[in-house]
């Protein structure tokens, strides 16, 4: 429950609390915790995703595309991991952890905007409203390719590590695809819980899903994450951005010390 | 309005089942499988309810996907067809793909 309320708080999937807190606490192996933060991530997420789908946030068309590559990219990662040292599998955890930290506490960077428009063979412009001023905007997406490229990696990454992928989609569609921050979140969220799938439905075959681990792990996703979303704009996000990042290098840390065998 | 369905139907059956295994503890903890889930359900074993509840929850994004598609083919936007069909058969790879 902790992990899908501070997800919602900060932005981030609750993979990145769940796995270490079931591996470094609980003494789960990284595949079992990695099948249940799948989990999660599908729960905490779906009911976000119907949100921003119906206040037209999302570019549903963008993001089919994109699942194209984080779907392939999540049950390839979900393959290698399935047959990958934990030990390994908890220093590749460390390692996203402190470029999450850095990610949480750099500067915004200037994002580039482009007309809307066709974009190789598809058009893959939307528009919205903003909420605050009841403005109109109209973008057009741009560098379909690299943006493919990306997913890719965050699909394999999400499959691997059992996390959402959201921390390389938002900024990809945001600074390389120009598609407005807003809509950039809206759109990663309605992909992560089919990423998530993919690599759930890998985790699920094999065995590695433990049913009542899962279960609890979702549920309290799933209710933190509603929670979360209720009590947002009530919170300073920005302090408890860079508090959260100085405990997610101290975890990163046991994470290394675990991959090290220092720790069980 | 299908994710929300789906979402709650595994939640409530995710709740039934954990609530079930907190007061009948059984000795298993794997996932079983569809069929073998409601076997296990009918002869009285919590995790075939949580493991329902599980594939509820797996088949919530997948159920969006078909959305998706039937809106797609509706509004006669082929090329986006083809790119849910492609979505569709990657997850359907996975399926197949067993320990």
């Amino acid at each position: 429950m902790l992990a899908g309320l501070l997800g919602s708080l900060l932005g981030l999937g609750g993979g990145i609390i769940i796995i270490p807190a079931l591996t470094l606490v609980f003494g789960y192996p990284m595949q079992a915790a990695i099948g249940a933060s799948l989990m999660a991530v599908i729960a905490s997420s779906t009911g976000s995703a119907s949100y921003y789908v119906e206040e037209g946030l999302s570019n549903i068309r963008l993001g089919m595309v994109l699942e194209i590559a984080t779907t392939l990219g999540s049950v390839i990662g979900a393959l290698v991991a399935v047959y990958t040292d934990q030990y390994i599998l908890a220093a590749a955890f460390g390692v996203l952890l402190l470029y999450s930290a850095i990610h949480m506490i750099r500067r915004p960077t200037t994002t580039c905007t482009y007309k809307p428009g066709p974009c190789g063979p598809l058009d893959l412009s939307c528009s919205y409203t903003e909420k605050s001023d009841g403005e109109k905007v109209e973008y057009g997406v741009q560098k379909l390719g690299r943006g493919m490229f990306a997913s890719l990696g965050a699909g394999g990454m999400s499959g691997l590590l059992g996390v959402g992928g959201g921390i390389i989609k938002v900024p990809v569609m945001n600074l390389w695809m120009g598609v407005p921050m807003r809509a950039a979140c809206a759109t990663s969220n309605f992909m992560i819980g089919v990423t998530a799938l993919a690599g759930a439905v890998v985790y699920y075959q094999f065995g590695l899903v433990q049913p009542v681990l899962a279960g609890v792990v979702a549920v309290g996703a799933f209710f933190g994450a509603a929670f979360g979303s209720r009590v947002a704009h009530r919170i300073n996000g920005e302090q408890l951005k860079r508090l959260f990042a100085v405990l997610m290098v101290f975890v990163a840390a046991l994470m290394f010390l675990k991959a090290a065998g220092v720790m069980a | 309005m299908v994710l929300v369905i789906g979402m709650w139907a595994s939640m409530v059956l995710l709740l039934a089942g954990l609530s079930w295994y907190a007061i009948a503890p059984s000795s298993s903890d794997i996932t079983l499988g569809p069929v073998e889930a409601i076997d296990a359900l009918l002869s009285g074993d919590p995790i075939g309810l949580i493991d329902l509840g599980i594939l509820f929850l797996i088949a919530t994004p997948l159920l969006r996907i078909l959305t998706a598609l039937a809106v797609f083919a509706q509004t006669r936007e082929w090329k986006f067809v083809l790119v849910s069909v492609c979505v569709l058969l990657i997850i359907t790879l996975a399926v197949f793909v067993k320990g």
